[in-house]
């Protein structure tokens, strides 16, 4: 059981490597393969000595980040999707549920609207302290004597969301004319990605999967109610916290990179489960291949085949709400 | 004998109520104790303070002549298991992966499951009848079904101490009956203490009762010398008739208000 999850964690890992090579090579100068590896070799082994040409410059500097973000971003909204369904006990929790989207799009917004700032660094920098924030006020307001149950964290989740959804209309109302910009950070893109924010993305993302690596096979007992899981060994208390916070910080950095994209952290969980089954310690290093190669994919398709480079997060929810539904009806008949 | 919990001056209260006042009694091991009393008089809350899952506001529970806050939890997971009250399960876990659930306490965090782990699971899947489906995913069983693996992940853990949280509240009568006959049968190697509603059944299987009302501990006596009218009278006001049945070879009590 456990050498074939190795096994198929090898081959998805090759399988995501000549991805990100062949989609190096596509767009707008079309690169062969195999040129690609060859620049991007030489560049390891040379280091900042290689020859600039046109080729090496185009995937060095403008492709390879957008490609690593991408799908760094893609892994990191799994992984955190996984923890977040496996927390809330619930299939249909997504990175969102929690009210980290809403903040950090509330952050943003005033990223956006600050005077005498530059944005480049003002919206990532407002737009994770907004997600970190809202995350606080949902854990807040779910705290009691019990601890944290999860139909609080869900409903405060849905409460903060509300109520920054509404300041979030009120900001553009003020926005003017700086209203169309908000709207399109919304809908996320990876548009003019810099290796800045692979290495920040790539040390969230390793970080984050050490932490929730170790706490996997107490998600498994978790996931039998906090009594059970208690009385087999489970600090539940404080693993919940653990994770919850891991997980939002994840969600809030990709966020802060990324704009708002929907549907990976609920759906690639949710397929991956059928192919690992529900066990977290197959289950997590599973989802964050495959959300990597989907949104990795996802966004190479509106880099080279569609007219206009449309918003990323518009085009996973159009291609993964109707996938969604499918599958919900699919499971739905099959369970009666 | 030795006494295997001892709990002094027990009070819990949640945020502003008080839901256990000043309990104070010794159980010992190889028992089967039934905790009975009215809705809402702290049963399961005072199950919850024994397996370590809540924590009192005062007085001492020793454990072994320890007090049971001085186990890690991962210790206390190889002395007591719980068989909690129906249990939602939300993701597709093979029938298999629940039960061998139990043994992680024994099994280090990234290591496989030993030979030893797997042929204890599947000794106790025979035990308790669920072999037949230990590869189906534990959503698509019963209400019943699920409760004998739950019941099956509990003795997987192999504890000394085993605690059932009305576990039998939605099993039928056969399954009740199996299912209790096996504790009972493990009783030559654990204590078993067991929150019950019905106290006919209880009578049938536990050897000593704990009798509670309004968070207080009213009797605890041994099962022959606790059922009488007057005990039962106090503790739910209801008018109760004791009777030997020599059919089941127990006590058993009828009522009217």
């Amino acid at each position: 059981m456990f050498r074939s999850t190795l096994v198929m964690i090898c081959v998805f890992s090759i399988i995501l490597g000549l991805i990100i090579l062949v989609s190096s090579g596509l767009g707008y100068i079309s690169i062969p393969p195999f040129k690609v590896a060859n620049i991007i070799l030489s560049s390891i082994i040379q280091g900042k000595q290689a020859a600039k040409d046109i080729h090496s410059v185009v995937i060095l500097d403008v492709r390879l980040p957008r490609i690593l973000t991408s799908a760094i971003v893609g892994a990191g909204l799994s992984l955190s999707g996984t923890v977040f369904q496996g927390i809330l006990l619930n299939p249909l929790a997504d990175p969102y549920t929690l009210g980290v989207s809403a903040g950090a799009a509330f952050g943003a917004a005033i990223g956006f609207l600050i005077p005498f700032s530059d944005p480049v660094y003002s919206v990532p920098v407002f737009a994770f302290l907004g997600a970190l924030c809202s995350l606080f006020m949902v854990i807040y307001l779910s705290s009691s004597d019990a601890g944290l149950s999860s139909n609080h964290l869900i409903l405060s989740g849905i409460i903060v969301t509300s109520i920054l959804s509404a300041a979030i209309s009120f900001l553009k109302y003020l926005a003017n004319e700086q209203v169309s910009v908000i709207i399109f950070w919304l809908m996320g893109s990876f548009v003019s990605k810099t290796w800045f924010e692979v290495n920040l993305t790539w040390i969230t993302l390793c970080i984050g999967f050490m932490i929730v690596f170790w706490y996997a096979r107490d998600l498994n007992l978790i996931s039998l109610g906090a009594k059970t899981a208690v009385t087999t060994g489970v600090n539940t208390q404080r693993v919940t916290l653990i994770l919850l916070i891991t997980a939002s910080l994840i969600t809030a950095i990709c966020v802060s990179v990324s704009g708002i994209i929907g549907f990976i952290g609920l759906l690639v969980p949710h397929m991956t489960r059928w192919i690992t089954g529900p066990d977290n310690r197959r289950l997590i290093p599973m989802s964050m291949l495959f959300g990597a190669i989907l949104l990795l994919c996802a966004d190479t398709i509106t880099r080279t085949v569609l007219p206009h480079d449309i918003p990323i997060g518009v085009f996973t929810a159009l291609i993964g709400g109707p996938v969604f539904c499918y599958i919900f009806r699919q499971q739905m008949t099959i369970k009666n | 004998m030795t006494a295997i919990f001892e709990v002094q001056h027990l009070y819990f209260a949640y945020s502003n109520h008080d839901v256990l006042q000043n309990m104070n009694f010794a159980l010992l091991q190889g028992k089967f104790y039934g905790i009975l009393g009215p809705n809402g008089c702290g049963k399961t809350t005072l199950l919850d303070i024994l397996s370590g899952y809540r924590k009192v506001n005062r007085g001492d529970i020793m454990l072994r002549g320890k007090n049971i806050n001085t186990y890690p939890k991962h210790e206390l997971a190889k002395i007591i298991s719980v068989v909690a009250q129906q249990t939602e399960i939300h993701f597709p876990y093979t029938v298999q992966e629940i039960v061998m659930m139990g043994r992680y306490p024994y099994i280090d965090r990234f290591s496989q499951p030993s030979k030893t782990d797997y042929d204890f699971v599947y000794s106790i899947m025979e035990q308790t009848d669920i072999l037949s489906f230990a590869h189906q995913s534990v959503t698509q069983l019963s209400g019943g079904e699920k409760q004998r693996v739950l019941f099956a992940r509990a003795m997987a853990q192999n504890t000394d101490i085993l605690m059932l949280d009305e576990a039998t509240a939605n099993l039928d009568i056969h399954y009740t009956l199996t299912l209790l006959d096996w504790v009972s049968m493990s009783r030559h190697t654990k204590t078993i203490i067991a929150v019950m509603h019905d106290i006919n059944l209880a009578a049938r299987y536990c050897t000593d009762f704990l009798f509670m009302k309004d968070g207080k501990l009213i009797h605890m006596e041994s099962v022959d010398e606790i059922l009488n009218a007057d005990y039962i009278h106090e503790v739910y006001d209801v008018h109760a008739k004791i009777y030997f049945e020599s059919f089941i070879n127990a006590k058993q009590v009828v009522y009217k208000r």
